[in-house]
């Protein structure tokens, strides 16, 4: 929860400074940048830590969602990088894409483990 | 137990190797976008483009070298032949005398032009030059807190009125600074297109070819072209068709807008902007005042001596310098005046004074 709140903050962090030299040009996936890492990976956390009895996820899980979280984070920021420059690109595309597949493929493994998998 | 203790050694292995992986692929993403040139001129899809303007002939595109050596940087404009868009077989590149030849139907009459431009010498000032071919005659106005650079220019024949692409190559970040195309084209004055290549859609016409007829996503996009006759039409470009613009006699296809000025009327509203751009910027402007009476402009932006324009503000200079119609060409950093071999606008690029590297420039040249 630590990691993802201090990737948070590098994320404000890293807009603010952007902004700076952006010549007043703004995106949304570069202002709210920040939301991702916050909210898919500090409020999971926050409710794991107040609600001790939930089931915690396997390692499997674990990375398989945090990839996509970190998946769909780089893909705003890159998403921000070019409607800042004007541009735009299918690879980009491609990772968000992928980042939403690794996330909803994490939050069901622990929803619905499979049976005799064993968990690490 | 051993297992055990081999992923206690080993509790970050897969953050580490997914970690390299996505910052290799972000890296490569935005080298692609930014830095990696793709040269989209190529054998099939040059072909495809010329069929789909409907006067194509492909014979000389069936030698696989000369595709090749299109690809590898020569300039396109010396392979083809203008205006009807067919493919020069061999020709030697001694005997093509400049960059283009004019299209069919205006050659004569450019012709006879010729014999009379070599009598008579240009007269040329500071600030403007004056031939047979064409008058230009820059003026500079403050307004809005702006530094104004306008060009006046009456040519006798719209191929005057020309295009030229970095390099000499159509191609995704091809870029060359607005002189240094001006230069390589001999060009009397010059200003920056409309960055074709930064993006991967957008009609662009030069010279009567057709380099690309993809349009932008989204129903409001406008174009400009330019007709054969001199004249300037602003459309959608998700309405237009590029072949059949071309058949209609269009020269230039520009893809960035939007349109300033419908029948001399501002068509912009007070908020509008390109994206999600701050409302004042360095701006460039090409404008029709009648056929083959035109009006660039060149604006300053981003510094502490000019705020920059909107583009209702850019729209309201226009018709006021008289113009019919009016059309909005990349600007921000991009936006550059040159003019007989001096940049005379101040141009910020990055986060200071310079000159950026574009995709394209419209010139005026012999």
């Amino acid at each position: 929860m630590m990691v993802y709140f201090g990737v948070s903050v590098f994320c404000l962090v890293f807009y603010m400074i952007y902004d700076r030299f952006s010549h007043g040009i703004r995106s949304p996936y570069m202002t709210w940048l920040f939301a991702w890492p916050f909210l898919l990976g500090v409020l999971p956390g926050i409710v794991f830590w107040r609600f001790s009895k939930i089931r915690r996820p396997g390692r499997f899980t674990v990375n398989l969602y945090n990839s996509g979280v970190a998946a769909v984070t780089v893909s705003s920021m890159l998403r921000g990088i070019f409607e800042i420059a004007g541009t735009a690109s299918d690879y980009q595309q491609h990772l968000m894409y992928a980042g939403g597949a690794m996330l909803f493929l994490g939050i069901a493994a622990h929803l619905f483990p499979i049976r005799g998998f064993r968990r690490a | 137990m051993g297992k055990k203790c081999h992923k206690r050694k080993y509790p970050y292995l897969w953050a580490c190797i997914y970690g390299v992986l996505l910052t290799g692929y972000a890296a490569f993403t935005l080298l692609d976008a930014f830095v990696i040139p793709r040269d989209l001129v190529y054998m099939g899809e040059m072909g495809k483009r010329m069929d789909v303007a409907g006067t194509g002939e492909l014979d000389g595109m069936e030698d696989l070298e000369e595709a090749e050596n299109i690809g590898n940087g020569q300039n396109v404009q010396d392979e083809l032949s203008p205006g009807n868009g067919t493919l020069q077989e061999e020709t030697p590149s001694e005997e093509i005398p400049s960059e283009e030849t004019p299209p069919d139907g205006l050659q004569s009459e450019t012709l006879v032009q010729g014999e009379s431009t070599s009598e008579m010498e240009p007269v040329i000032t500071d600030s403007s030059y004056e031939s047979s071919s064409f008058s230009i005659s820059i003026t500079t106005m403050c307004e809005h807190d702006t530094q104004i650079y306008i060009a006046d220019v009456t040519v006798s024949d719209v191929s005057c009125l020309r295009t030229g692409l970095a390099g000499g190559v159509f191609g995704r970040n091809i870029k060359e600074t607005t002189s240094a195309m001006a230069e390589d084209n001999n060009a009397i004055l010059a200003v920056n297109g409309d960055y074709y290549g930064f993006r991967d859609s957008g009609f662009v016409v030069r010279n009567g070819y057709i380099y690309r007829d993809t349009t932008r996503s989204g129903s409001d996009n406008e174009i400009l072209v330019i007709y054969g006759d001199g004249r300037f039409e602003i459309a959608y470009e998700a309405e237009a068709d590029a072949g059949e613009l071309v058949e209609n006699g269009a020269q230039q296809v520009f893809s960035f807008g939007p349109g300033l000025l419908r029948e001399g009327e501002i068509a912009v509203g007070e908020d509008s902007e390109v994206g999600q751009a701050m409302q004042s910027n360095p701006r460039t402007a090409i404008g029709m005042v009648e056929p083959l009476h035109y009006i660039l402009l060149v604006s300053d932006g981003r510094t502490t001596e000019s705020a920059g324009l909107t583009l209702f503000e850019l729209a309201e200079v226009m018709q006021g310098l008289g113009c019919e119609t009016a059309y909005n060409l990349d600007g921000g950093g991009s936006s550059t005046m040159w003019f007989m071999g001096e940049i005379i606008n101040v141009p910020t690029s990055g986060w200071g004074v310079g000159e950026r590297r574009v995709s394209d420039i419209v010139y005026i040249g012999e």
